[in-house]
C-alpha cells in the first residue's frame, strides 16, 4: 500500500495492523483462506440440510473397493491393507494422509468383517497403532463380529525398509487377493505395487505425496491421486452433510485459483497489489 | 519385444550395471544450476557463519545421498564454516560415522563442541522441527554424548532458527518442506537440499524458497567437481548412464512391440 | 474407565481444543499461547518417541503367538527375530561400541537396508517396462518427457547430443513444474478441508467412530 493512495487512517491501520490483529506477519492471507474455508464448509452443511447438497462426481478407486473385497471374498484370500511410511504422524502433509487412511481402512474392514475376509494390515507407524486397532475393532463390532477382530492382524515393522520386506514377505506367503496402500507413501509404493502385480493382486492405491504419483498410476489398477484420499473417507459415508464438505474445499480451489490468474495478469502489467497482498 | 519375463528384465539390468564396473566410460558430468547455487552459497559462508546439517534420511539411501553429503561437509570444513548436526532416523549415527571417517578434518582440524557439534536423534517429524526453529535449548538439553548445551559453546550460539546461516537438510522425504514451513518462511533462514532423485519434484520451491538442491548421485557427482575431489558419486554416474540408456532403449523397444501387435490385430 | 475414556466425545473435544489451540498459535502473535503450544509440541515429541515402545510390544504380540502355535513356515523366523531383538537389547544397553554388535549394525543393517533400496531400482523398471506404453497422445508426451528427463540426469545424454540436457532441464524447471506446483496446492487445499471436518468432529473413521 502506498500512502500517496489511502488516507492516513487507513495508513496507521496497515502500519499497526499487526499489533492490533495480533496477526503474525506473512500469516494474515492464510488465515483469511482458513476463515473463508470454515465459511464455505458451513454454506455447504446449510445447503445440504435443504437438501440442495453439491453433487460430487464418482470417485472410481472408491467404489472399486466393494467389487475388490468381493472379489477377495470369492477366491478365499484376505485384504492387505497398508498406510506407507509416512514420516510418522507427526507431520503437516503426512499425518493427514495417514488418517485419511484409517478413515477409509474402517470402511474396508466394515466389507471385511461382514464377508468373512481376513484382513492383514502391515505398518510401520507407531503412533497410529492404537487409532488402527480401535477403528479394525469398531468396524467389526458395527457388524455384529466383534469375537472375530484378531489384533495380531496388524503387524507392525519399526522402519521402511523392514516394512517393505515384511510386506514383500506377506505377498510371498499369504498371497493376498487385493493389495491397498492408500496414505503417505513413499519408495515402498512401487515396491510393493509390482509385488502386488507379481501375484495377481487387485491394487487400489492414492497418496498426496506427488513424488509418489507416476508410480502409483502405474502400478495400480485405482488410483487416488492427491486431495482424492482426503475425500475418500467422506465419500464412502454417502453422508451427504459429510460429503458437502469436499464440495467446499473445490470452492475454495475455485477462488484461490481466480486469485491466482489475477495475480499473474496483474504482475505482468506492473500492479502487485495481489502479490503484496499474499505477503501480508 | 511386448511382453518380456521381468526376470529376463532384471537379469540385463544387472548385467550392464556390472559392464561400467569392469570398463568404465568416465564421462563428463556437466554442472547444472541448482548445484552450483548450493555451491555458491557455502562459498560465501566463513568461519564466523553456522550451517545446520540435517540428516533426515536413513542408511538404505545413502548410494544417492551419501557423495552428496560428504562432498558438501568437506566444503564446509574447508570453508571453515562452524556446522551443528542434527537428525530425525534412528540409525543416522552410521551415517554420522560415515560421514566422520570420510571427513578427518572433523576431528583433526574442527575442535568438538566449538566447530561442530552433533546433537542426536530426535523423534518428532515437522513438530520437532518446528519447535527447533522456535528454540532449540527447550528441545536439546544435551548432545549426543550426553554434554549438557552449557557445556557446548557452538550450541548456546544457536538459540533458534535466526541463528543459522544455511540448512542443509539430507532428506529422503518430506522433511524439506517441514524446514522450508517453519525455518524458511517462518524465520527466513536460507535452506537448501540434499536429496534423492525422487526428490526432484521439490524443484517447485526452487528458487523462491530453497537455495537449491543436490539430487541424486547425479548432484553428488557435480558437486565432487566443483570442489575437486572426485568419490563416490563420480564413480556412480557410470552406472547411472548405464541404467538410463538401458531404460529408454527397453521401453522404446516395449512400444515397439506393442504397436506392432496392435497392427496386426 | 477404559471406555469411558474412550467416548468419542472425549476424543472430539480434546482434537478440537488442540487443534485449535495449534491453529491460534499459528496465526496470531499471542506469547501465552506460544508458550501452551510449545507445550504441546513437545509433549507430541514424547508421546511420539513412547509409541516406539508400543510398536514393540505390537510387533512381540503377533511373533509371540507364532511362537506358541508353532506357526508352521513362520514360528522358527519369529523366535529368531525375538531372540535377537532380546540380544541386541541387552548388549545395546550394555555397550553400543561392543565390536559385534558394533559390526552387525553397520554391516549387516546397511547392507540389508541398501539392497531394499536398491530393489526400487528393478521394479522401476518393470513396472515402467509393463505400464509406459503409447495408448494415446498424452502417454505419448510423458514417456518423451521422461526421456528426455533421463538424458538430462545421465551425461551420456550429451554425449549423445548436446540438445538433450537443454530440453530435459527445460521439462524439469519449467515444463513440469506449473502441474507439480497445481499437484500440491490441490493436495494442500484438500487437507484444509479434511482438517475443517477433523476438527469438527464431522471426520470420524479414524479412530473408528463410524456410528
Amino acid at each position: 500500500m502506498t500512502k500517496a493512495t489511502y488516507s492516513v487512517g487507513a495508513d496507521f491501520l496497515a502500519e499497526n495492523l499487526e499489533e492490533i490483529l495480533l496477526i503474525t506477519t506473512g500469516r494474515g492471507f492464510s488465515f483469511v483462506v482458513l476463515v473463508l474455508s470454515f465459511i464455505f464448509f458451513y454454506i455447504a452443511i446449510q445447503l445440504a440440510k435443504k437438501g440442495k447438497a453439491p453433487k460430487i462426481r464418482r470417485m472410481v478407486a472408491m467404489d472399486a473397493i466393494d467389487e475388490a473385497v468381493g472379489r477377495a471374498t470369492e477366491e478365499g484370500k484376505p485384504v492387505h491393507y497398508s498406510p506407507g511410511y509416512a514420516y510418522m504422524t507427526l507431520s503437516s502433509e503426512q499425518g493427514p494422509q495417514t488418517l485419511a487412511s484409517i478413515g477409509i481402512l474402517s470402511y474396508v474392514a466394515g466389507l471385511c468383517a461382514r464377508f468373512d475376509v481376513p484382513i492383514i494390515y502391515n505398518t510401520c507407524i507407531a503412533d497410529s497403532l492404537p487409532l488402527v486397532e480401535e477403528t479394525l475393532r469398531t468396524a467389526y463390532r458395527n457388524e455384529g463380529k466383534a469375537e472375530a477382530f484378531d489384533p495380531k492382524c496388524i503387524r507392525y515393522q519399526p522402519g521402511q525398509s523392514e516394512y517393505v520386506s515384511a510386506v514383500l514377505g506377506t505377498f510371498q506367503r499369504e498371497r493376498p487377493a487385493v493389495n491397498m496402500m492408500i496414505g503417505g507413501l513413499y519408495y515402498e509404493a512401487v515396491v510393493i505395487g509390482e509385488a502386488a502385480n507379481v501375484i495377481g493382486a487387485t491394487q487400489i492405491g492414492g497418496s498426496a505425496n506427488i513424488h509418489q504419483m507416476p508410480f502409483i498410476i502405474a502400478t495400480c489398477d485405482y488410483a487416488m491421486i492427491g486431495e482424492e484420499i482426503f475425500a475418500g473417507s467422506a465419500y464412502v459415508t454417502k453422508d451427504p452433510l459429510v460429503t458437502s464438505g469436499i464440495a467446499s474445499g473445490d470452492w475454495m480451489k475455485m477462488l484461490l485459483i481466480a486469485i491466482t490468474v489475477l495475480g499473474a495478469m496483474l504482475e505482468l502489467s506492473g500492479v502487485n497489489v495481489i502479490s503484496q497482498l499474499l505477503k501480508w | 519385444m511386448a511382453e518380456v519375463d521381468r526376470r529376463v528384465l532384471y537379469w540385463v539390468m544387472f548385467i550392464a550395471l556390472a559392464i561400467p564396473f569392469i570398463n568404465p566410460l568416465g564421462l563428463p558430468v556437466p554442472i547444472t544450476e541448482m548445484t552450483k547455487a548450493v555451491y555458491d552459497k557455502v562459498e560465501s559462508l566463513g568461519p564466523k557463519n553456522i550451517a545446520l546439517f540435517s540428516i533426515a534420511g536413513g542408511v538404505s539411501a545413502w548410494p544417492e545421498i551419501a557423495p552428496s553429503m560428504v562432498a558438501v561437509m568437506r566444503h564446509l570444513v574447508k570453508r571453515e564454516v562452524k556446522i551443528v548436526v542434527w537428525g530425525f532416523f534412528t540409525d543416522q549415527d552410521i551415517t554420522v560415522d560415515m560421514i566422520t571417517s570420510n571427513v578427518p578434518e572433523l576431528s583433526t582440524k574442527y575442535k568438538y563442541g566449538e566447530d561442530w557439534v552433533y546433537m542426536g536423534y530426535l523423534a518428532g517429524g515437522e513438530t520437532a522441527v518446528a519447535a527447533l526453529a522456535s528454540d532449540v535449548h527447550s528441545v536439546f538439553k544435551a548432545d549426543k554424548y550426553g554434554t549438557p548445551t552449557e557445556k557446548l559453546p557452538l550450541i548456546q550460539r544457536v538459540k533458534s532458527a535466526k541463528d543459522v546461516d544455511l540448512v542443509l537438510t539430507v532428506d529422503t522425504g518430506s522433511y524439506i518442506t517441514y524446514y522450508i514451513r517453519h525455518w524458511n518462511v517462518g524465520k527466513g533462514t536460507p535452506v537448501a537440499e540434499i536429496g534423492i532423485a525422487m526428490q526432484a519434484d521439490q524443484v517447485v520451491f526452487y528458487p523462491a524458497n530453497l537455495v537449491g538442491l543436490l539430487i541424486g548421485v547425479r548432484g553428488g557427482a557435480e558437486y565432487e567437481k566443483m570442489i575437486g575431489r572426485l568419490g563416490g558419486g563420480t564413480i556412480t554416474m557410470d552406472a547411472i548412464n548405464i541404467s538410463h540408456l538401458l531404460f529408454i532403449i527397453v521401453i522404446a523397444l516395449a512400444n515397439i512391440g506393442y504397436v506392432m501387435t496392435r497392427r496386426k490385430k | 474407565m477404559s471406555s469411558i475414556l474412550r467416548r468419542r466425545e472425549i476424543i472430539l473435544f480434546l482434537t478440537g481444543i488442540v487443534g485449535g489451540l495449534m491453529i491460534f498459535e499459528y496465526f496470531f502473535a499471542v506469547k501465552e499461547t506460544a508458550a501452551v503450544s510449545s507445550t504441546i509440541q513437545k509433549w507430541a515429541i514424547i508421546i511420539s518417541t513412547f509409541a516406539l515402545g508400543l510398536g514393540i510390544i505390537t510387533a512381540f504380540r503377533v511373533h509371540l503367538s507364532h511362537v506358541k502355535k508353532r506357526t508352521k513356515g513362520q514360528w522358527f523366523f519369529s523366535a529368531w527375530l525375538m531372540g535377537f531383538f532380546v540380544l541386541l537389547t541387552v548388549i545395546g544397553l550394555w555397550n553400543t561400541k561392543f565390536v559385534v554388535y558394533d559390526w552387525t549394525f553397520k554391516n549387516v543393517y546397511v547392507a540389508l537396508s541398501t539392497t531394499l533400496y536398491a530393489i526400487t531400482g528393478f521394479y522401476i523398471f518393470s513396472a515402467a517396462y509393463r505400464a509406459f506404453r503409447v495408448r494415446n497422445i498424452e502417454a505419448a508426451i510423458l514417456i518423451v518427457s521422461g526421456a528426455l528427463i533421463l538424458l538430462r540426469n545421465a551425461p551420456i545424454g550429451e554425449a549423445i547430443w548436446k540438445g538433450f540436457p537443454i530440453l530435459g532441464e527445460w521439462v524439469l524447471m519449467k515444463g513440469q513444474v506449473g502441474g507439480m506446483r497445481t499437484l500440491t496446492f490441490v493436495a494442500a487445499v484438500g487437507l484444509v478441508a479434511f482438517g475443517i471436518r477433523t476438527l469438527l468432529g464431522m471426520e470420524r473413521g479414524y479412530y473408528g467412530g463410524g456410528e
